[in-house]
Formats: C-alpha cells, sequence, structure tokens
C-alpha cells in the first residue's frame, strides 16, 4: 500500500528546551482516516506543523507524499505544501477578504486562471452550504460557518492530503458534525485526512486509525476499520 | 505561478503613513542637495571661466601725471598687451562701464559721491582659452615694464571660490550619501515593521504554498508606491523652494541672477528623474529586506 506519511524516529525539541515529541514512528496509507488524540500540550499541535511542513524536526526522517522532506531546498516547499491542505481550530480566515475570496486564496496562490477559480469556488460554497454568503466578510459569519469556509479553502486545491487542527473545537454539536461529514465524504473521495481532536465521542462513529500522543513521548495506535 | 495574488491588507498601515512623509522628506531634502551641486558646478565652470580668462589693471596715477600722461601710460600697456600671444583683447573700459562696476559693487549713491573725483583708468585684458597657465610671471613682467599698473586680483579670488566650490560639492555629495542610507534604513525598519504585523498571515500564505516570491512582491509593490506619491511629495517640496529663491532673493530677470538658473541647466531634468530614483530605491530595499526576512521563516 503506498504510504501519504512515513515518520521514522521523529523528535522535536524548539531552542534549548525540552522534546516536545520524542522518537516517533509511524505512518499513514493514501486515503485513511487518521484522529491523533492527547491532552493538551501532548503535542497534537506540534505533530500538524510538522506534517504541514511549518516545523522541521530535530532528528529523525519524514517522507510527506512521496518526498522527503529532510532533505528539501527551502525552495521546494511550496509545491508540497499546496498538496496539503489545512484547517485551522481558529479559522485563520482573513477579515477582510470576502468568503469568496478566502477560499480562492489558495488558487490565486497557485496562479490558477480566473475562470477556473470562480467555477471552483462556486463548487465548494454550494458543497459547504454557504452560496448564499459568498459575499459576506468573516466578522458576519457564525463559527460553524467560518469553520466551512476554512474546510472549503483546505481543500480547494484538491489536495490529496488534507490536516485539521480540532475542526469541531469551536462550533456547536451541529456544526461539529456537519465538519465531519464533509470530512468523510472527502475521505470517500481518496483524501488522506488527519483530524487532532480530543473529542473521542466524534471518533468512536468513524472507521478510522487512532494515534493517541502521550506526553509526546509515546504513539499508541488503535484500530476501527470496518469493511466500508 | 502567479504573483498576482494580493492578500495582504497593507493600505493605510502606520509604518506605510510613517513611510511617506520620510520619504517625501528625504527626497525632498535629496533634491534640493542635487540641485545645489548641479548649481554649484555651473557656477564654478562658469565662474571659473570669467575669473581666470579676463583681468582688469588700473592705471595708478602719480601726484604730478597729468591727463595726457595717464593716456600715454594706458597705451603703452595696451600695446604691449596687444603684442602678447596669449591676450585676446586688452581695451580701456569706458567711464560707464567703470561706473557700472563701481554700482554693483557700492550702492547707487555712491556714483554722486564719486561725482567730483576723476574715476581711475581700468584695461579689461582678455586671454585666449582659460587664460595664461603662469599669472605670476605675466604680472611679474607686467610691473617691470610697467611700474604704474596694478592688478585688480581676479585669478587669486578664482582659486578661492574654486576651492569653495569644491568643498560645497564634496558637503553635496556626502549629505546625498547620508539620504541613501536613512533612506534604507527608514524603508527597511518600516517593512519589518509590517512584516511583523503581518507576520500571521505570511504563515498561513506560506502554508498555502506561496513562494517568498510572491510575498516580497505584494511588500515591494506597496512600497513602491509609497516611494513613488512621497517623492512626487518630496520634489513638490523642493521645487516650491527652488523656485522662491530667486523671489525671496528678489531678482526680477535671469540676468540678475547671482547663480545660474537650473531649469536652463541641462542637468536641471535629473532633478525630476529623483522621484522615480527614490520609489525605485524604496522597493528594491523593500524586496531585500522581505526575501531576507522571509528566509528565516520555517
Amino acid at each position: 500500500m503506498e504510504l501519504a506519511v512515513n515518520f521514522e524516529n521523529v523528535g522535536i525539541r524548539y531552542g534549548k528546551g525540552k522534546e516536545i515529541l520524542h522518537n516517533i514512528s509511524f505512518s499513514l496509507e493514501r486515503g485513511s482516516f487518521t484522529f491523533i488524540s492527547g491532552r493538551s500540550g501532548a503535542g497534537k499541535t506540534t505533530l500538524l506543523r510538522l506534517l504541514h511542513l511549518a516545523q522541521r524536526p530535530t532528528y529523525g526522517s519524514i517522507h510527506i507524499l512521496g518526498h522527503h522532506i529532510n532533505s528539501l531546498a527551502r525552495e521546494d516547499l511550496p509545491a508540497i505544501r499546496r498538496r496539503i491542505g489545512v484547517i485551522f481550530q481558529d479559522f485563520r480566515l482573513l477579515d477582510h477578504l470576502t468568503a469568496t475570496e478566502n477560499v480562492a486564496l489558495p488558487l490565486r496562490i497557485a496562479g490558477a486562471s480566473e475562470s477556473q477559480i470562480l467555477s471552483h469556488v462556486r463548487e465548494l460554497l454550494d458543497w459547504v452550504g454557504l452560496q448564499e454568503q459568498k459575499d459576506e466578510y468573516p466578522d458576519v459569519l457564525s463559527g460553524g460557518q467560518k469553520q466551512r469556509i476554512a474546510l472549503a479553502r483546505a481543500i480547494i486545491t484538491r489536495p490529496p492530503l488534507l490536516l485539521a487542527d480540532e475542526p469541531t473545537g469551536n462550533v456547536d454539536e451541529e456544526n461539529a458534525l456537519k465538519v465531519m461529514y464533509l470530512l468523510q465524504e472527502l475521505n470517500k473521495l481518496g483524501t488522506t485526512v488527519v483530524v487532532a481532536s480530543h473529542r473521542e465521542e466524534l471518533m468512536s462513529e468513524q472507521n478510522f486509525e487512532h494515534f493517541e500522543i502521550v506526553g509526546g513521548n509515546v504513539i499508541t495506535v488503535r484500530r476501527n476499520l470496518e469493511t466500508a | 505561478m502567479s504573483r498576482s495574488f494580493n492578500a495582504l491588507k497593507l493600505k493605510g498601515d502606520p509604518a506605510s503613513l510613517f513611510l511617506t512623509w520620510a520619504i517625501a522628506f528625504l527626497v525632498g531634502l535629496a533634491t534640493l542637495t542635487v540641485a545645489i551641486f548641479i548649481i554649484v558646478s555651473e557656477a564654478n565652470i562658469a565662474w571659473k571661466g570669467k575669473l581666470w580668462s579676463s583681468v582688469k589693471l588700473q592705471i595708478i596715477p602719480e601726484d604730478n601725471d597729468d591727463v595726457t600722461t595717464i593716456d600715454r601710460k594706458a597705451k603703452l600697456t595696451i600695446e604691449f598687451l596687444g603684442s602678447m600671444p596669449e591676450v585676446q583683447t586688452a581695451e580701456i573700459l569706458s567711464q560707464s562701464n567703470i561706473k557700472e562696476i563701481l554700482e554693483r559693487l557700492g550702492t547707487k549713491d555712491i556714483l554722486k559721491s564719486l561725482e567730483k573725483i576723476p574715476l581711475p583708468i581700468l584695461i579689461d585684458v582678455t586671454f585666449v582659452g582659460d587664460g595664461p597657465t603662469d599669472f605670476h610671471a605675466l604680472e611679474k613682467e607686467l610691473s617691470s615694464r610697467f611700474p604704474w599698473i596694478q592688478r585688480i586680483d581676479n585669478p587669486n579670488w578664482g582659486k578661492r571660490y574654486e576651492r569653495f566650490f569644491v568643498v560645497i560639492e564634496e558637503i553635496a555629495v556626502i549629505v546625498l550619501l547620508s539620504i541613501l542610507g536613512i533612506t534604507i534604513i527608514s524603508v527597511s525598519y518600516a517593512t519589518q515593521t509590517t512584516l511583523a504585523s503581518h507576520s500571521n498571515i505570511i504563515e498561513l500564505l506560506h502554508l498555502m504554498g506561496a513562494t517568498n516570491r510572491g510575498i516580497a512582491a505584494q511588500f515591494s509593490d506597496h512600497i513602491f508606491k509609497i516611494g513613488l506619491k512621497g517623492s512626487g511629495l518630496g520634489i513638490l517640496i523642493a521645487s516650491f523652494i527652488l523656485t522662491s529663491i530667486p523671489n525671496m532673493a528678489d531678482w526680477k530677470n535671469p540676468n540678475e541672477w547671482f547663480l545660474p538658473f537650473l531649469p536652463s541647466i541641462p542637468q536641471g531634468s535629473l532633478i525630476l528623474g529623483m522621484g522615480l530614483a527614490g520609489a525605485l530605491l524604496c522597493m528594491a530595499t523593500s524586496n531585500v529586506t522581505i526575501r531576507l526576512k522571509l528566509r528565516r521563516m520555517p
């Protein structure tokens, strides 16, 4: 089976501080759906930062989407980052851009044509059910709407790997379920999805792999895979 | 990769507002400095030519000299000067020319007080080219042949003026280099401040796959516009000051102006290029600053 992510004995520390992640090894198959759980401060966000190339490991080897990250030059990172979608817990929408402009941003960065951008944005806003809010600025949108805009933005370039940091952390139950449903839909289409969340109840209903980070030192693996 | 995405809200940024006026001030100062440099250089060339290529000799009458004697002395002097290869013309200045010179040196009232006093006889000598190479030798020869003449010391003044002009030119260059340094520091500082206030968005853009080049382009385009605006303002201010000088000095027509008139000097058009040069300098500084900073980001 082809791997989307492979970590071998990876560790990270900031400056001279203590190690946040210690000697972790795991791999994610392409098209898999993975939960990463752990207590606050366990290192979930750091792990996601390693996955979306916001951070390089202090030691160990990382392969993502077929690239050996440790040996990549800085100039090579943007092309790989464009193949990784990220959803942030705090959405990180740009307040001075409308919903449409926010969703379109990754395509603009990638240099897509205006017609391509418009059709993709329309399609995605329909998919997340926010076509009516397309011209609204983030400050008038609800938490759930913001999260769905962030989801649309993360997947507009059709990335093979999607990372979500507490995607249900700032939304109510109904919106949390909607977001999880959308992530599952994407996974069915072949996207490798990684969700960092402390909400165990969301995991029980999914087909998933579950990695738990304990104190940044150990990753335990539980599997809950059923035949679709 | 497209460089046209525009995700940073840079317009109205406090550092940008500061930068507009800082650039206006610095470009204004640089424009004035360049203008002064051009004017002084031109004045140096013009005055050097005038002072070194001509000399005025005065016939000093002795106690018992009558008009005929003085005329004879003047005639002898002119004949000798006319025979010298380096002399182009040698002629006695008319009374009206002398009055004009005296009026320039003194006041209008001076002529009234001079009415009863005989005016000196002045011989205006112009030399071929920029004048003789050795004034001292010439002076020595003239003094030994014609003890009654006294030289009005143009060349000595010329040397002093020349040195003075060179010092002013050197100061102008130092001031210009200082302005260049301050401009680079100001733009770099303002860019870093703006960068720091947008670091969250920049990290987000990086994670979406934006290149350093693309992000730096947004900043440098913005700083270029600020540079053009600031430079335009600076040139306007400097132009206002430069055009006000003749009015302030009460020079009513170009012939009265003590210094060369900037618009009549071909290099004067350099001033207009100062704005664009200022804006391009700002853009380049901003681009380099951003790229150096972004290189340190993960």
